[in-house]
């Protein structure tokens, strides 16, 4: 698995721009570099209501995880974590006056790098570094063994990423290995591109990524629903990122709302 | 950082088009301003909080604003914190500020004019400029730094990981059982070797804690080196350990434990090696295996033989019936010396198997107990073969001719046997009896079998113990030379004296000089009991010459001594050391020995001939073998056995046939010039007979037993001493 095109760089050549750090640039954080700003201005360009899905898309986890601690989960394996700036997992559980566990995963370095400085004091939380699409890695991990305890339910967090893998690299599959590794009454909250609302601009978003070390592959609204295969999706479904539970009418008319489809599954 | 167009539809909605605010300054006002505020920030950035939070924090903004309209002194400070609040909220996109000024402007100045409009909208794009370059600025500035640092972080990283990896690769390619566990003892890790070495799954293991693994009597001694280890020891055990087993077996390993810190030095974890001893155990069994076993043949030694029969005897039931053969190889002194030791190893291989293919099917041990000695120890059966059986089938196995190389060799053994029910022998006892009847099989010469003569056991018992006793004996003083004269016939004149052993061992009768000479054999003292004697008896001689008695001095040699190499250096030395003159030594080798083939014992009659000693055959038995070799040989005397002499009784007489052969020989003797001599003379009439039958010296009862020195000295100062007889020059 190790061996596939690779969504993610393999080298730590801050040169090359990454998928995570154009998204930390789009969020108005400072974890960035020249290239990744410079693609990011270029994403903008080719979507310019990017900076509305960045930000509606990191709306998103923020409610799907407030959902997911109503529903009494206290744990959480977030996979493709990017950079965990202004509003990551554990902010949200500890503004909630929550004491949950979380697990970060990804594979960039540079993006793993940073975490480790962000998170080197928080005894509750772990990066590790790991392909999210070898999912015995990431669940058998020490950091993951250490701070999950899998007879209790957990979130599983595939927010922003699966997009940035091809169908060579079987994404369903590894969705399904992750549902049977976890518990009953755990959780899944995903969010993907897609471009059945806005087809012209997402072929731009394709086009620019083309280049990048994170090309995109945008799914169908079957397709994503069909990660959700052996979950029971919440209500309303899977949507745009603007109309899962928004907090706020205005979320849902802002422009940007429809190019990342969102859902969360519960595991019967 | 260009402005990214208008795609966010912040900046075209401007604010002309909204509903007029309430009353400036009343709560209402304010509420409402504070919803507009949060709800226009959250289209320019993503601030990680609800909308409610977020108009409670906008709220106390627009509070802070309106007081310190009211007080200008607040101004400065109420403005510098309000953006300072700002970013705080994460409202750091790039329209946050420029929209959040023309909001303020288009609330706080409710009699705006277009001009106070403009000027405002010109100062809020001036600051939106001035922030949006100056973070640019610092992030470029920080650039150069961001990438050292991470490249650095990385780097370590990357050196970090590979270090990991090493001890991965070593965790999981090292042969010995690694695993590590929380301070509670639960396995985190564990290792292919661990699992091998203990028997259980991955999945098994990760359930178990670390003192479960000992067995129920020494958890405290995990529980102990916790405690060590939480209290700063460096290791908290090092020690042979009987693991648990999946299997309900029992691991034979070696633990250490020991603990994983963090920075600070605080146990974060207990990591413990476990090695497998089976492999050390295996060694220690070669060890063991080689210690009790022969290592020519591969068979049971006798440590281990002993050991076995032991067993045998304690775990049979008391009826069971055991028979232990001893065998040893005939004459294999030959076969060594004569085709070499690796030929005698092959053959000494082969009996050995062939042995132990006799046992085949029997309840049967076979072992190698000394060089040529095998024990082979069977429990009789329904169908084992009886003693007399068995002996002869080992006799036709060995019958058989081996082959090595040209060769073909037929070793015989002698059997010494013993059977006897469980209940009734110690194993000493068994091994003892059989090593016996070994001996009387073995005198009654080659390819023979005795049963142990349980009648014969208390002379045999008796025999060994003095046997095993006597080097001490010699040792102590408990041996004494005795003397008996020898006399000239007819005229009866003492003109020697031969020395006689005698030793009064503790508890037990006192044993004359052939006894002495018989159990010296067995015990292996025989040529230092002869130059013990020789040196004492030479010593005593040299006394009585200084007091003017001078007697010739005879001692007879067993066959052993007379074939003994050393002979002629150790007389030389005895001789050669005192004043007196070496004739007066006379010498007497045995017959026997002299016969024999490899003429040792001829050899060293000529030698100490050569030196002046005075020498004599002695066990003469009137062989014609013995007149051919003392026609060929020439010979200074001749003693007739005295197993011969004692034959002739007085009952039978002269007449006897027996009296009337050995009288024939005599003169057959005497023709070659050789005198001869007769031992054993206990009564006036078989004095007068061995004189008329040609004997020219007599010894015997009749003549005087042995008398110790003192005594001996007395009679010698009472009667003249001269030589013996007639000698050839």
């Amino acid at each position: 698995m190790t061996a596939r095109t690779g969504w993610l760089p393999r080298s730590l050549d801050e040169e090359v721009p990454t998928a995570a750090r154009v998204y930390d640039y789009l969020l108005g954080g400072a974890h960035n570099f020249v290239a990744d700003r410079r693609l990011g201005e270029r994403f903008l360009t080719a979507l310019p209501s990017a900076r509305d899905v960045a930000r509606l898309n990191r709306g998103f986890l923020r409610r799907a995880v407030l959902t997911l601690l109503g529903a009494g989960i206290r744990q959480f394996v977030d996979l493709g974590t990017g950079i965990p700036t202004a509003g990551s997992v554990h902010e949200i559980t500890e503004r909630a006056g929550r004491g949950c566990r979380v697990v970060y995963v990804d594979r960039e370095p540079v993006a793993v790098a940073h975490s480790e400085l962000l998170l080197r004091n928080d005894p509750h939380a772990a990066m590790l570094r790991a392909d999210l699409l070898d999912p015995d890695r990431v669940l058998g991990h020490p950091y993951t063994r250490r701070l999950l305890d899998f007879s209790e339910p957990i979130g599983l967090l595939l927010v922003g990423v699966l997009h940035f893998a091809f169908p060579q690299d079987r994404p369903e599959e590894v969705v399904r290995r992750y549902r049977e590794a976890l518990p009953s009454g755990s959780c899944l909250a995903l969010s993907h591109f897609t471009a059945d609302l806005a087809p012209e601009n997402m072929r731009q978003v394709v086009e620019v990524m083309r280049g990048s070390a994170n090309p995109v592959y945008p799914r169908s609204h079957a397709e994503v629903s069909a990660f959700f295969d052996g979950f029971e999706l919440v209500e309303p479904g899977v949507v745009g990122t603007g109309l899962w539970r928004p907090e706020h009418a205005e979320d849902v008319r802002t422009p940007g709302a429809e190019q990342i489809y969102a859902g969360v599954g519960y595991k019967p | 950082m260009s402005r990214a167009g208008s795609g966010s539809g912040v900046s075209g909605e401007g604010l002309a088009g909204t509903p007029e605010l309430p009353r400036w300054g009343s709560a209402s006002w304010c509420a409402e301003l504070a919803a507009r505020w949060a709800g226009g920030l959250v289209r320019t950035c993503y601030v990680p909080m609800s909308r409610g939070e977020l108009e409670e924090r906008t709220h106390a903004l627009v509070e802070r604003l309106v007081e310190a309209l009211g007080d200008p002194t607040l101004a400065e400070r109420a403005g510098r914190s309000v953006g300072e609040q700002l970013v705080r909220l994460n409202a750091t996109g790039e329209e946050s500020l420029t929209w959040t000024l023309e909001l303020l402007c288009d609330a706080l100045l409710p009699q705006r004019t277009e001009e106070t409009r403009d000027v405002v909208g010109l100062l809020a794009a001036v600051a939106a400029g001035y922030t949006e370059a100056r973070q640019a600025s610092t992030l470029d500035q920080q650039e150069t730094l961001r990438r050292a640092l991470l490249r650095t972080k990385l780097d370590t990283d990357r050196r970090l990981r590979v270090s990991e990896d090493r001890f991965r690769e070593i965790f999981r390619n090292t042969p010995v059982g690694m695993g590590i566990c929380d301070l509670e003892g639960t396995f985190l890790d564990v290792n292919d070797a661990l699992k091998d070495t203990l028997g259980y799954s991955e999945r098994e293991l990760l359930s178990l804690r670390l003192d479960q693994l000992f067995p129920a009597g020494q958890t405290d001694v995990v529980s102990g080196a916790y405690a060590d280890l939480l209290r700063g020891a460096r290791s908290g055990l090092r020690e042979r350990c009987d693991l648990r087993r999946a299997d309900g077996g029992t691991a034979w390993t070696y633990v250490a434990l020991s603990g994983l810190r963090d920075e600070n030095g605080e146990p974060t974890r207990f990591v413990v090696m476990v090695e497998d001893l089976r492999e050390l155990s295996y060694l220690q069994e070669r060890l063991r295996h080689q210690t009790l076993h022969d290592s020519v043949t591969g068979l049971p030694n006798r440590q281990h033989f002993w050991s076995r029969l032991e067993t045998a005897l304690a775990g049979s039931p008391a009826e069971d019936r055991l028979t232990l053969y001893q065998l040893r190889l005939d004459g294999f002194g030959l076969i060594n010396e004569g085709l070499g030791y690796e030929t005698g190893d092959a053959i000494v291989r082969a009996v050995a198997n062939r042995l132990q293919r006799l046992v085949e099917g029997e309840d049967g041990l076979v072992a190698r107990i000394g060089g040529t000695q095998f024990a082979v120890l069977v429990r009789q059966g329904p169908h084992t073969p009886g003693v007399a059986e068995f002996a002869e089938l080992i006799n036709r196995e060995l019958d058989e001719p081996i082959y090595i190389g040209e060769n073909g060799l037929a070793p015989t053994a002698s059997i010494g046997v013993i059977q006897r029910a469980v209940g009734d022998r110690e194993p000493a006892d068994m091994m003892w009896a059989a090593e016996v009847a070994l001996r009387n099989a073995e005198q009654a010469g080659k390819r023979q079998w005795a049963l142990f003569d349980p009648d014969r056991a208390p002379l045999e018992r008796s025999d060994s113990k003095l046997a095993a006793t006597m080097p001490g004996a010699l040792e102590l003083g408990e041996f004494e030379v005795r003397y008996r004269p020898l006399v000239s016939l007819p005229e009866e004149r003492i003109t020697g004296v031969e020395a006689r052993l005698s030793w009064q061992p503790p508890d037990h009768d006192e044993l004359g000089h052939e006894e002495c000479l018989r159990l010296a054999e067995r015990s292996g003292i025989t040529l230092s009991l002869r130059d013990w004697m020789l040196e004492t008896a030479w010593r005593q001689l040299e006394q009585w010459h200084e007091r003017g008695l001078c007697p010739q001095l005879v001692v007879g040699l067993s066959p052993n001594q007379s074939r003994d190499p050393d002979l002629v250096g150790t007389v030389r030395r005895t001789v050669g050391s005192g004043t007196l003159a070496a004739d007066r030594l006379r010498l007497c080798v045995s017959m026997g020995a002299l016969m024999r083939s490899g003429g040792e014992a001829r050899d060293n009659l000529d030698t100490l001939a050569a030196t002046g000693v005075r020498t004599a055959a002695h066990e003469f038995r009137a062989s014609p073998a013995e007149l051919r070799f003392l026609r060929e040989h020439p010979t200074q005397a001749v003693l007739l056995s005295p197993e011969l002499v004692r034959l002739v009784d007085d009952d039978a007489g002269e007449e006897s046939p027996e009296f009337r052969a050995l009288c024939g020989t005599i003169p057959l003797v005497r023709e070659q010039g050789i005198p001869v001599a007769v031992p054993e003379v206990r009564t006036a009439r078989q004095a007068r007979w061995w004189y008329e039958a040609g004997c020219e010296i007599a010894a015997g009862e009749y003549y005087g037993v042995p008398l110790d020195a003192g005594a001996m000295g007395e009679l010698l100062a009472l009667r003249v001493c001269g030589s013996v007889g007639a000698e050839r020059p």
